[in-house]
């Protein structure tokens, strides 16, 4: 204990460097892909970041005309999500990439296909599991936008269709203390279609009929989101859940139900949530329910185009 | 203490630790795990006496148990939910038990390549590989020679540096820093130049040119040819076994796999008798020339 003490008394000024550099690391750590925003500002002057700044700027501008010229073609546009339906298997090797990101985030339609590439390649620096600081070029852009409503919010959300529930941060999030009611269901009906490309250890996990949870209804309280739901749900029932939390998207992203993990029946693999029939092109953590709602979690093997959802991936 | 496996001709040792040593890494059965962590833990107890167990008290040990508690910390995955970490995500029986057996899996890899050090010396290296390919086989045994050279050149230097007041636990913190510096300096510099010596020195001796021979002292005779049919014929039972999935054993999503069928128990009895070598050689050997001494 003598020595001990004797050391760090030797090295007062070491240890607290070192400690402080620690704390600076969990804190850009946790605090992700929201505080690399101020520092990239503050950093402009490396000539790399400078570069693509000005780079994404002329395309921002570029998406905020179209989408100004057009927002009454929404529907129009979901239409031609349809027709580029053919083309996306073309593109498959950069939609591995985005399908990460698929079930949190989502662009609208109506974005220009300029700023969708600019955006996978954004996305495809913060693939990994805990998208910390390395997202430093794509969110970039974000600040910018934040002056124009228009375009995506500072969490790479695109505007959200009229008539749809917008985003509630997490953060934000009152619950109060009325009961209120909500349909659920869990599937995975889409693996019985591509029961091939399913992992062979994890057949036995499916369920006959593909339904792991029934449609049932669940009591929750006012202001929670589909996240809280989904985690209550599963903790009740004993269904086994993980998800990581996102800082980027500021929402928790599902990665397996049941040990159906993402990327575990192909690549184009994982767990999207529709409420009403819509798919939301926010992560659940910031969807917050209403009395009556209808939730659904499904398994898509195909970027959502089996279940429907292929908009609310970014095509 | 006698070590007769390593005398045996090099190549013998390199295909047994060849074979050993990939069998080690990637068959996660755990009956095949406890084998050979304590094959390895005593082949290793043996060849190293002291210095393995050192090894396994002060860096396995805490490996172990770092790696057990850090799996279920991060790996969520398996169907027996035991209970729920404060964020929200589960500890399931499967990821604890996977992190027990990757824990062995890496320990025992260690163990094993401990004893090939013992076993396989720098000209041994030089020796199987000169051939073939001999720059490459010159920078294998000049790497393995680095650490133990440069820790001794490291006392050398620090002693040297101490006579006149420069070693790194004198003066203010930043005189200290400084110290070091200077020694870790001095250190990249003689090796380097040590470095660049050696291969020179090599080459003006003509090391891989064509048509030239060189001398070692290794033969191989009989035991060896006999060693070596026994050591692949081993190894290529335990290779057509695996191959039919005869110990197949799975982690996730749940725990599940047949440990004693027929064709299990027959790659247990070969794969133990493969990691047994060079323990039963030895002993055998030892045995041997008490029985002889006797005689006389």
């Amino acid at each position: 204990m003598e020595k001990l003490k004797k050391f760090v008394k030797k090295n007062q000024v070491l240890l607290i460097a070192v400690c402080v550099c620690i704390a600076a690391l969990t804190a850009t750590f946790f605090a992700g892909g929201n505080l690399s925003d101020s520092k990239v500002q503050t950093a402009s002057t490396a000539s790399s970041i400078s570069t693509t700044s000005a780079d994404t700027e002329t395309t921002s501008v570029s998406a905020t005309e179209k989408i100004t010229q057009s927002p009454t073609d929404s529907t129009k546009s979901n239409k031609d999500n349809k027709n580029k339906k053919d083309k996306k298997d073309n593109k498959n090797s950069e939609d591995k990439k985005n399908s990460k990101v698929s079930s949190q985030n989502s662009s609208s339609s109506s974005v220009e296909k300029s700023e969708k590439t600019e955006q996978v390649s954004g996305n495809s620096t913060s693939d990994k599991k805990k998208p910390s600081s390395s997202s430093n070029s794509s969110s970039k852009p974000n600040k910018k936008n934040d002056v124009q409503p228009t375009t995506q919010d500072k969490y790479k959300t695109d505007p959200v269709p009229s008539g749809k529930p917008k985003p509630v941060e997490p953060q934000e999030q009152e619950t109060k203390d009325t009961n209120l009611y909500c349909t659920f269901t869990i599937t995975c009906s889409t693996i019985l279609n591509n029961i091939d490309d399913l992992d062979p250890e994890k057949i036995e996990l499916v369920p006959k009929d593909g339904i792991i949870f029934k449609k049932q209804k669940i009591q929750f309280k006012e202001g929670e989101s589909v996240f809280d739901v989904l985690k209550r749900v599963c903790m009740d029932n004993n269904i086994h859940m993980e998800s990581s939390w996102t800082p980027m998207y500021n929402s928790a992203y599902i990665e397996g139900i049941n040990n159906l993990y993402e990327f575990d029946c192909g690549s184009l693999s994982g767990w999207m949530y529709k409420v009403n029939e819509w798919f939301p092109n926010y992560g659940c953590s910031r969807y917050e329910l209403k009395n009556g709602d209808d939730v659904v979690w499904c398994y898509t093997c195909d970027l959502g185009y089996d279940v429907g959802g292929g908009y609310a991936t970014g095509e | 203490m006698k070590d007769t496996f390593s005398n045996m001709h090099p190549f013998i040792n390199f295909i047994f630790f060849a074979l050993t040593i990939g069998f080690t890494m990637f068959i996660m059965n755990p009956v095949c795990l406890a084998v050979s962590f304590s094959c390895a833990l005593v082949t290793a107890l043996y060849l190293n006496g002291k210095k393995a167990v050192r090894l396994s008290l002060v860096f396995l040990l805490p490996m172990i148990l770092l790696i057990v508690l850090i799996n279920p910390v991060f790996n969520h995955e398996g169907m027996t939910i035991l209970t729920y970490f404060p964020w929200d995500n589960p500890l399931t029986l499967e990821s604890i038990v996977y992190g027990i057996a990757s824990a062995f899996l890496l320990s025992s890899t260690v163990l094993w390549f401990s004893s090939f050090n013992a076993v396989i010396t720098s000209d041994k290296v030089v020796f199987l590989f000169g051939r073939i390919m001999p720059s490459l086989s010159l920078v294998i045994s000049m790497a393995l020679r680095f650490v133990p050279r440069f820790s001794a050149q490291m006392k050398l230097v620090r002693n040297a540096q101490h006579t006149i007041g420069r070693d790194i636990d004198e003066g203010t913190l930043f005189q200290r820093i400084r110290n070091a510096v200077k020694i870790l300096s001095i250190m990249i510099t003689w090796s380097l130049e040590n470095a660049i010596e050696t291969a020179d020195s090599m080459k003006s001796r003509g090391h891989g040119l064509k048509g030239r021979t060189s001398y070692s002292l290794y033969k191989f005779d009989k035991r060896d040819a006999f060693m070596l049919c026994t050591i692949l014929f081993t190894g290529l039972v335990l290779m057509i076994l695996l191959f039919t999935n005869a110990i197949k054993f799975r982690y996730y999503p749940s725990i599940k796999g047949d440990l004693f069928t027929v064709q299990s128990i027959i790659f247990y009895i070969f794969y133990t008798f493969l990691m047994l070598i060079p323990l039963s050689v030895n002993v055998g050997e030892g045995l041997k020339w008490k029985h002889m001494q006797s005689k006389i």
